[in-house]
């Protein structure tokens, strides 16, 4: 069974998060509930339990005893243009006095006059026939209180009831409306389904509820019975209490697994709705987030700023610890202590900083030395177990290695000054002579290495390395027939240097240095001047073009970032989306432990669809913030919910052509 | 791991041609004889890098996929040969185009029009057309034996086209194994086909060929540059008609061969001189252009006759497209790391992401590419909403690319003036992002995914 969704839009008020159903627009054709409204009921409904989910298993329903069920209302028609709806809560208001109370009696009459209100933000039929709307007939039982023991008769109606979905569609979905009666008719009928679904009446028993307090004052739901077997994933304890966030009391709520009273008084689901997810705890789009989340079986929690790790509690394994911190900061969570576990876990990781630049850890070692980095990137691809790199394999398989003589001391003289890109080579090879170990040579004897060239506390001396070329393997190297024939192509063309009478001439290095300069100074006369005769000359000249590797090392100018560097300066910047959810998987759930959920699967971030997509500076922020758990954005619109998630990415470099 | 996981690319099934190199400049690993460092030569038209030599054009495209034919969606592949008369007429080895005399019409009536638009009068035009369009075969009456040492009479002349052809097409027929055809035949038939070219073509009067070169292609060239540069193909044509009449009946025992084994009856192939040509040529996006001139040096674009500076052409790409550092920024970041873009304009980004080359592979990646400053802000060229991104999004997913937005990072410390030579690219740091959907209810059972 799937709940209906989607196609009837339930626009909410606007006032903070109110969730009374001010305006409920219909597609044509669609399903009969909103897409939250299916999300209420469904979970009443046996074959929904969904792992994690289920206080209440689905058997049992009808075994259970007379008279020890209670009832449970699905309001909607809470307020219309101000009337405001609370039947349930009636004698309450009376209490807490200064509410309104009459218009408790007058909602149903007033509907039918004012009828489905004139979204005037809402397209799509709504506006069609909403002045020839009749009055609604009234749902037979609406005036129940909630928390009514059931007697007998009721009862049995109640457990005998269709427990089938109406039916999703009726025709062809419609676009506009053509003022047909055929088409008001269809409207009403979606209409009264709907209805007639959300004023579906809950019966549980009453030995299954789990008894809780809304204290809206500390904005939690304390538990006044032992907690069901949600509570291995929800609700924490603190100060000796059993409690749920409002959040998780509502799903709770909806699901039939618990009895919400506020001073003394049980709510209604509608009530609840309003109470709970009105103040600054939790929006009516991260409730719909969270309940959709949780009805697909995911263990959702809080984002907890101080859970996430730093990159260097990381490094140096300490999860442990920092989940024992917790621990201790996690009790007392919740209320206005957040704000300051926040400040904490952000002086926490700012300490840090320092230790985990000189570590050289990937996201905060960027600014400071580019080679570093330069390394790091290299060396992170490779890193990632089960990553499928096959591009990779080709990749400079040691950095160091690759890069030969001259091309090392270039590269490190570009990073080094970055922009001007000077070559200066680190060794003077001229000055460095390097003795022939080769088989042709007959007596080794190298010389004492020269001092300044040893650090200070290793001393050099002269040694005959003839022992050493002994043990060395100097025989000639075996191929295979493929790569003889290789060897013998490759040979036909290239020609030996030795064999370059020039060459020949050459009495040492150093000419035959200033001969290859000669050869290219000549070679590059080829070369247009209007390239290299220029301050700014193309950034491969032609003889350096030896492999794909070289070439793209070369003209590789561009560096690359990461989303996690230098977020902990983004993250004292306020404002702008946070991170609401720990989302961990469902088929965790089974091993899941509160004191130490381990990493979670994802965190998400809650948003409107109409508002503007994140910056690269708030994803920069929330990646960080994040630490190694991905993100993924959810985006709440009208009740459907899309998921996005941007992640870090560095696109490997291909060399295997 | 909070970072996406790289897919590998996805083979293309059906892969056409082979693998030439990553970039159209000699690389020193390649066996065989070292290979000269060659500058390519590109023109700027109207604010397009055009590239018009053949041989560049090969160079260009067929390493690296740069740029694109202006008459074809990618390599450029247009010929003025119908693909269907050369299949039928395979056994004529001839790199002289075929076409059916319908097509040659239209030529000659293009030509017509030219002619008069250039206010020539009708009996003019007619008479320049007759002179030129004159089939060239009334040399070809004689033996074979007589028309190939004209041939190579002629190769000694030079610059006259055609005959290279006719060698060419003389050693490939001797080759052994190659076609079950007549070889000998046919290319003794060949060599009378195109044994007469050159006279003709010499004996056209100086004016004719002024009157007609201009219009050779799409752009005004200088005749001479074609006449250097260009193939021999376009200058001459082989025209298939019917058999009219019976003067030809006369013709050659080896063409009548031909004709006998491809069973065309009363058709045969008469070379005339093509009066209207079509070229296609290379057109490079302003990104490719800079790329091959400032990353490999290889590329020339001159601009009337100069060619332009570096620091130029920087500045004057920037001034025809506004964004144009941008852009090139992530396509220079993007050929570095070895992979080859695209324009993405068919799925709505700013470039598409290959392996190796188009031919070979999908493209993987679909290509946003922005600025910001230091503080990660800054005017975007393509500022989003949810609803353009999910659009986006899906767009790329049903073409199984994945959505990556490109940032260059420029420092607080890059002026205006500094973004005026490409050297500030040193100093430009790029974040790539990949943006995926996530589908709550499919996850739950696909765990890998994340």
């Amino acid at each position: 069974m799937v709940p209906p969704s989607g196609q009837c839009r339930a626009a909410h008020g606007e006032g903070g998060g109110d969730p009374s159903l001010e305006e409920v627009l219909l597609d044509w054709g669609g399903a009969s509930a909103p897409a939250w409204a299916g999300q209420r009921l469904p979970p009443s409904k046996p074959g929904f339990g969904t792992p994690g989910m289920g206080p209440k298993g689905g058997p049992g329903r009808s075994s259970e005893p007379l008279g020890t069920a209670v009832v449970y209302k699905a309001r909607i028609r809470s307020r219309y243009r101000g009337t405001s709806v609370k039947a349930g809560a009636r004698t309450r208001e009376n209490q807490e006095g200064g509410k309104p109370v009459e218009e408790s009696r007058r909602h149903l009459p007033a509907l039918g006059p004012l009828g489905v209100p004139v979204g005037g933000a809402h397209e799509e039929g709504a506006g069609a026939d909403c002045g020839q709307m009749e009055p609604e007939p009234e749902p037979a039982a609406v005036e129940v209180p909630p928390g009514r023991v059931l007697s007998a008769p009721e009862l049995f109606a109640a457990r005998s009831r269709s427990q089938k979905l109406p039916q999703r569609s009726h025709g062809p979905k419609d676009f506009l409306p053509d003022g047909s009666e055929a088409q008001a008719l269809r409207l009403r009928q979606c209409r009264e389904e709907l209805w007639q679904l959300l004023a579906e009446e809950r019966v549980e028993r009453l030995g299954s509820l789990v008894a809780a307090e809304w204290r809206p004052e500390e904005d939690f739901v304390e538990l006044k019975s032992p907690a069901g077997k949600f509570w291995q994933t929800m609700g924490f304890s603190e100060q000796g209490h059993q409690r749920l966030h409002p959040e998780e009391a509502l799903y709770l709520l909806e699901c039939g697994s618990i009895q919400l009273f506020h001073q003394d008084l049980p709510l209604s689901i509608q009530e609840a709705y309003q109470l709970l997810l009105t103040g600054d705890t939790v929006t009516f789009l991260q409730y719909q987030v969270f309940s959709h989340l949780k009805r697909l079986g995911y263990v959702v929690r809080r984002f907890q700023p101080s859970s996430v790790l730093s990159p260097y509690e990381r490094q140096l394994n300490l999860d442990g610890y920092a989940q024992h911190l917790e621990d201790g900061t996690g009790k007392r969570k919740r209320s206005a202590s957040s704000q300051s576990v926040n400040k904490k876990a952000k002086a926490l990781e700012d300490s840090l900083l320092p230790i985990s630049l000189a570590a050289s850890s990937p996201p905060a070692s960027v600014q400071n030395s580019q080679c570093s980095m330069e390394k790091a990137q290299e060396s992170k691809p490779m890193k990632g177990p089960g990553v499928p790199f096959q591009l990779l394999g080709s990749l400079e398989p040691c950095p160091g290695l690759a890069r030969e003589g001259q091309g090392c001391g270039e590269e490190s003289g570009k990073a080094e000054n970055g922009v001007k890109g000077a070559r200066k080579p680190r060794w003077n090879f001229e000055q460095i002579s390097f003795p022939n170990m080769a088989s042709d040579s007959p007596r080794i004897l190298l010389p004492a290495p020269a001092p300044e060239l040893l650090p200070a506390n290793v001393a050099g001396r002269e040694t005959d390395a003839e022992s050493w070329c002994q043990k060395l393997n100097q025989r000639k190297e075996k191929l295979s027939q493929r790569e003889r024939e290789q060897q013998a192509v490759a040979q036909q063309f290239r020609e030996d240097v030795n064999a370059d009478p020039e060459v020949q001439r050459c009495s040492g290095w150093r000419e035959y240095k200033e001969l290859l300069q000669r050869r290219h100074l000549q070679k590059s006369q080829s070369c247009p001047s209007h390239l290299w005769g220029q301050p700014v000359t193309p950034l491969l000249s032609p003889g350096q073009a030896d492999s794909p590797a070289t070439v793209l090392q070369h003209i590789s100018v561009l560096q690359t970032t990461h989303l996690a560097d230098g977020g902990a300066r983004l993250l004292e910047k306020p404002g702008g989306l946070d991170i609401s959810f720990d989302v961990y998987q469902a088929d965790a759930v089974a091993t899941f432990r509160k004191n130490s959920p381990g990493k979670p699967y994802a965190r998400m971030c809650i948003s409107g669809f109409d508002e503007p997509v994140p910056d690269l500076c708030s994803l920069k922020r929330l990646t960080f913030q994040s630490g190694d758990v991905p993100l993924i954005f959810a985006l709440v619109d009208h009740g459907d919910i899309s998921f996005y998630s941007f992640r870090d990415f560095t696109l490997p470099k291909d060399l295997e052509h | 791991m909070a970072e996406a996981v790289f897919h590998a690319p996805k083979r293309k099934r059906r892969v056409y041609e082979s693998y030439e190199s990553p970039l159209p400049i000699p690389l020193g690993q390649d066996p065989g004889p070292q290979k000269e460092f060659r500058v390519f030569r590109a023109e700027m038209i109207d604010n397009h890098v055009l590239v018009r030599s053949p041989a560049d054009m090969e160079q260009l495209y067929g390493k690296g996929y740069f740029g694109k034919g202006t008459l074809s969606r990618s390599r450029p592949s247009f010929s003025v040969s119908d693909p269907k008369l050369a299949a039928e007429w395979k056994d004529v080895k001839t790199n002289m185009p075929i076409i059916p005399s319908e097509k040659y019409q239209h030529r000659l009536s293009w030509a017509a029009d030219l002619l008069r638009r250039q206010g020539q009068d009708e009996n003019t035009v007619c008479r320049v057309l007759e002179e030129y369009t004159r089939p060239l075969e009334h040399l070809g009456g004689e033996s074979s034996a007589e028309g190939r040492p004209q041939a190579g009479l002629m190769a000694e002349t030079g610059g006259l086209l055609g005959i290279d052809g006719a060698s060419g097409t003389m050693k490939e027929t001797g080759k052994p194994g190659l076609g079950s055809g007549p070889g000998p035949l046919a290319a003794a038939s060949f060599g009378e086909c195109t044994g007469e070219d050159p006279a003709p073509a010499s004996r056209v009067s100086s004016c004719v060929l002024d009157a007609l070169s201009p219009q050779c292609g799409l752009l005004p060239l200088d005749s001479s540059l074609h006449a250097r540069e260009r193939e021999p193909g376009p200058e001459f044509v082989l025209v298939e008609e019917g058999a009219s009449g019976g003067s030809e009946r006369e013709d050659t025992q080896a063409v009548e061969e031909v004709k006998s084994i491809k069973l065309v009856q009363r058709k045969r192939l008469i070379c005339r001189r093509n009066p209207y040509r079509i070229f296609e040529y290379l057109q490079l996006s302003l990104e490719e252009a800079f790329f091959l001139v400032y990353a490999l040096g290889c590329l020339s674009v001159y601009y009337e006759k100069e060619p332009l500076t570096i620091v130029k052409l920087w500045q004057a790409f920037t001034a025809i497209q506004p964004t144009f550092r941008t852009t090139y920024g992530a396509y220079h970041y993007f050929r570095s790391k070895g992979w080859v873009p695209k324009t993405g304009l068919k799925y709505g980004t700013d470039l598409l992401l290959y392996r190796k080359g188009p031919p070979f592979y999908h493209a993987s990646y679909s290509v946003i590419v922005e600025l910001v400053d230091e503080r990660f802000t800054g005017p975007l060229r393509r500022p989003f909403t949810w609803k353009s991104l999910a659009t986006l999004s899906r767009v790329s997913g049903n073409v199984s690319k994945e959505l990556m937005l490109c940032y260059l990072i420029k420092p607080s410390t890059m002026t205006d003036e500094d973004m005026k030579s490409p050297e500030c690219l040193r100093r430009i740091k790029v974040q790539e992002v990949i943006l995926s959907r996530w589908v709550s209810s499919r996850e739950r059972s696909d765990q890998d995914e994340l």
